[in-house]
């Protein structure tokens, strides 16, 4: 029981910290274009150190990021962001990832087909 | 095969002036080609959509909280939230063959709208909620499948469905019946739980392509596919008790079409843990290695994999000391062992037409030997089983997707050997013998006339070789009669052949005289049963509710009787009736985005004949109450997990001609157990620490007389609760993606 009591009193610790530091936010404009790229890059960043919260408007393309000052920095977020494959800001893509990425979220992938359901 | 109850003309896709929303997208296979006519359905709705000649399709009126199924013939449908802003672009990936059910994939485990059988999908995200270590274990978090213990000596845990022991439920690994035989209680133990992919649960007379052996329900496991393994998936476990444990998974491609992957399992018991100070073993020592290869070759229209699964298991427990290579006859400490090994090879072969999507045929077979080796105290046995079998099952329309038919033949040989030597008293010392021939053939026919209603007729008939012909009769129906209340029901008949050793061995550790009365008979019984499912929206997050009642009674059945004397245990075929009706309710709520509840309460009045008389079965507690709470961040980056049970007094056998030193209560006390688990999520896997037991609930003295383990008073087969206490876990998970 002792074990325990301390585990989650060392994880309450960790929270509360967190929670003291300096939150921040910052928006990268990003090459993103449909769900899948959403998906995968708000997986990635969730688990970049320091951040806390993301998500990927896909209308305007632009990430938004909530982190802890000190822990990362805008630099740091949007190098990660090229890693996974995407423009960021003026940052270009790193092309091998970009190369990985299924077709739909690469140029262009998004346009031949037209907006369907209606016969 | 429930991807086809879909495939359903005429749905209706209403205008409302007060539609939430309009979605549209496409859906693709994975080779990027547009599905034709693959079905959108809204659960609990009935609403849908079939896509057009390039994949796409819209969907109005459409909620938030709406879940969207996509499902075509031959793939593995999936279950999305709905995206207003954007095209969905829904990716489905072919099943390994028409063969297989439907697996969804979900955050947890769900209540499988669609299909016209009770059937609980318990999925890989579910599992890891209690990481430990294999299929034993994986039902902790499911209120369906309950976990007992077997006695106080050979660490064994059992699996129970409504009330019943485990041995009535079928348990196939994709489709094919494993854990049977003589691994019926042992075989759980020998499915690493890294290797799954997710469990169905079907509660009820199941479907008759598998067979006749589903009597309670049937329990399909599926493991993890070459073709979307990861390239690396590895897992090392450690807990309190001094168990250690190491899995890898590997994928190998080969080549477009063919595809390989290996499961390797490692794992000992190393520590002598005696947390009640009985100079006995908790759980006895173990070590295992388990190896898994198979290779999957996936054409245009033939589908074709092959597989082989090596294992071998050690045990070495009872009294403090007993090592793994102590004799048991002629050690002074009282041992128990039991040594396993087994070797099968499977497979699948299947073939689609894209011509005809209705039309498919598949044909399963697996062959295998094993061999057991061990005993308790002065009791030795010996045993091995060689197993053959194949089902080709062949599936097509009736002039339209109303009328839908699978049929086929099966064939099943399977030889037994075993013996049993019982020096300690000299009661029973036999071999037993047994070739079991069984060829069959089954017809199963849907009527599918909407979404809201589908029957499924079935029957086979098997010609065994020593009990004659069985027939066996199936009929189970789903009736959607709102959009948020689904009934369903399900009467048959189901056989199956008890195994008096096996499925006994915590008998072995008792100085009870084994009286072996019986005349070898197969156990037959009807099950029928009715639920009803709802599901609303509450606050904006969706409340599920099932009810379902089961009622089984045996018209024959092999029966372990405990009662007679506190000597003896006799087994006799039943006398009189044996029944179990077995109320649940559960219910489970979002209540956030990150929070989730889930409770149960089950009530089981399981009645049989022993000693002459109408009585509670022992160990069985007959009211329970589930209760699970789960909380996730977004991509699991965070998980809590909780888990309380409370067991309901269960009824001893009766003691009451003992030495009153060693008699025991006519019932158990009720206790809880509640167990928990953090994890915190990474991009190369996950690392999770948890506790099991953690309220360090122990049955007091499971032993009677445990310092005369060869006295005529010791008795360590009366077990109703865990005997050692709390368990910390810790573990880490890493993965490498293709």
């Amino acid at each position: 029981m002792k074990k325990l009591i301390l585990t989650l009193f060392v994880l309450t610790v960790a929270f509360t910290v967190n929670a003291q530091s300096n939150v921040k936010s910052v928006g990268i404009k990003t090459s993103a274009v449909c769900e899948m790229c959403k998906d995968r890059l708000e997986k990635d960043l969730t688990f970049e150190k320091g951040v806390k919260s993301v998500n990927l408007d896909l209308e305007t393309k632009v990430l938004n990021i909530a982190y802890i000052d000190g822990k990362t920095n805008p630099e740091t977020l949007r190098k990660r962001v090229t890693k996974v494959g995407y423009n960021a800001d003026n940052l270009p893509r790193d092309p091998e990832a970009y190369e990985k990425l299924d077709p739909c979220c690469k140029d262009g992938g998004m346009e031949p087909k037209k907006k369907g359901g209606n016969q | 095969m429930k991807t086809i109850y879909f495939l359903i003309t005429g749905i209706l896709i209403s205008l409302s002036a007060f539609s939430q929303g309009t979605i549209t997208g496409e859906v693709k296979n994975n080779a990027k080609e547009p599905l034709i006519g693959a079905t959108i359905q809204v659960i609990g709705k009935s609403t849908g959509a079939i896509t057009q000649i390039d994949g796409s399709f819209e969907l109005s009126q459409i909620e938030a909280n709406d879940r969207l199924i996509f499902s075509y013939i031959g793939y593995v449908s999936d279950t999305l939230p709905p995206n207003f802003s954007e095209k969905m672009l829904v990716t489905l990936f072919e099943t390994d063959e028409a063969l297989e059910t439907v697996t969804i994939r979900g955050r947890t485990e769900s209540v499988v709208d669609e299909a016209p059988f009770l059937n609980i999908l318990i999925t890989e995200a579910e599992l890891q909620k209690a990481a430990c270590c294999n299929l034993s274990e994986s039902f902790e978090t499911n209120a369906s499948v309950d976990v007992s213990y077997a006695d106080a000596v050979t660490g064994t845990k059992m699996i129970q469905m409504m009330g019943l022991d485990g041995r009535y439920v079928l348990i196939s690994r994709e489709g094919i019946p494993t854990i049977r035989g003589l691994n019926s209680r042992l075989g759980l133990t020998f499915v690493p739980g890294t290797w799954i992919q997710s469990i169905d649960v079907g509660k009820g007379a199941g479907s008759v392509i598998n067979g006749y052996e589903s009597m309670t329900g049937q329990i399909n496991v599926e493991l993890f596919k070459p073709e979307s393994m990861d390239k690396w998936y590895l897992n090392a476990y450690m807990n309190s008790f001094g168990r250690l444990e190491l899995n890898a998974n590997r994928q190998i491609p080969v080549s477009e079409k063919w595809s390989s992957g290996i499961m390797f399992h490692t794992s000992q018991q190393f520590l002598e843990m005696d947390t009640n100070g009985d100079g006995f073993m908790d759980m006895p020592k173990t070590r295992q290695i388990n190896f898994l290869n198979r290779w999957k070759y996936e054409g245009d229209q033939l589908m074709a994999q092959i597989g082989v699964n090596v294992f071998s298991s050690e045990s070495a427990g009872g009294q403090l000391g007993f090592g793994f290579n102590d004799d048991l006859n002629s050690s002074p400490m009282y041992g128990y062992e039991m040594d396993t090994r087994k070797a099968e090879l499977f497979g699948k072969i299947g073939m689609i037409y894209p011509s005809k999507p209705t039309q498919s045929w598949g044909f399963q077979y697996s062959m295998s030997y094993q061999d057991f080796s061990g005993g308790a105290g002065r009791r030795i046995y010996e045993g091995s089983e060689k197993t053959l079998y194949g089902n080709f099952i062949y599936q097509n329309v009736l002039g339209s997707s109303f009328h839908q038919y699978k049929t086929g033949v099966s064939f099943l040989y399977d030889d037994f050997d075993e013996s049993f030597n019982s020096n300690q008293t000299g009661s029973l010392d036999s071999t037993f013998r047994r070739r079991e021939v069984v060829p069959g053939a089954f017809l199963e026919y849907n009527y599918i006339p909407n979404e809201n209603f589908t029957l499924v007729a079935g029957g086979r008939t098997d010609l065994h070789n020593l009990f004659g012909t069985y027939f066996t009769p199936r009929i189970h129906a789903r009736w959607a009669f709102s959009p948020s209340l689904t009934l369903r029901g399900s009467v048959g008949k189901g056989y199956r052949t008890p195994n008096a050793l096996m499925e006994n061995s915590m008998i072995w550790v008792s100085a009870r005289d084994i009286l072996y009365q019986a005349e070898l008979q197969p156990e037959i019984s009807w099950n029928s049963g009715l639920s009803l499912a709802g599901s609303w929206l509450i606050g904006e997050k969706p409340l599920s509710v099932v009810a379902d009642y089961f009622y089984t009674q045996f018209e024959s059945q092999l029966v372990y009787d405990q009662d007679i004397s506190s000597d003896l245990l006799v087994i006799d075929n039943l006398e009189g009736e044996s029944f179990a009706k077995s109320f649940q309710l559960e219910a489970s709520y979002q209540i956030s985005e990150r929070l989730e509840a889930k409770a149960a309460y089950k009530n089981y009045q399981n009645l049989m004949t022993t000693n002459g008389i109408l009585q509670q079965v022992p160990y069985q507690s007959q009211d329970r109450f589930f209760f699970n709470m789960a909380y996730a961040t977004r991509f699991d980056k965070w998980k809590a997990d909780l888990t309380v049970n409370w067991n309901g007094a269960q009824r001893l056998p009766d003691t009451s001609d003992s030495p009153s030193e060693f008699r025991l209560a006519t019932a158990s006390p009720d206790f809880f157990l509640v167990n928990t688990q953090i994890s915190r999520g990474f991009r190369w896997g996950s690392i999770y620490l948890g506790g099991e037991n953690i309220l360090n609930f122990r049955q007091e003295n499971p032993i009677v007389d445990p310092s005369n383990p060869f006295g005529e008073n010791f008795d360590a087969s009366m077990t109703w609760g865990p005997i050692a206490g709390r368990m910390i876990y810790t573990g880490i998970r890493f993965k490498i993606k293709n």
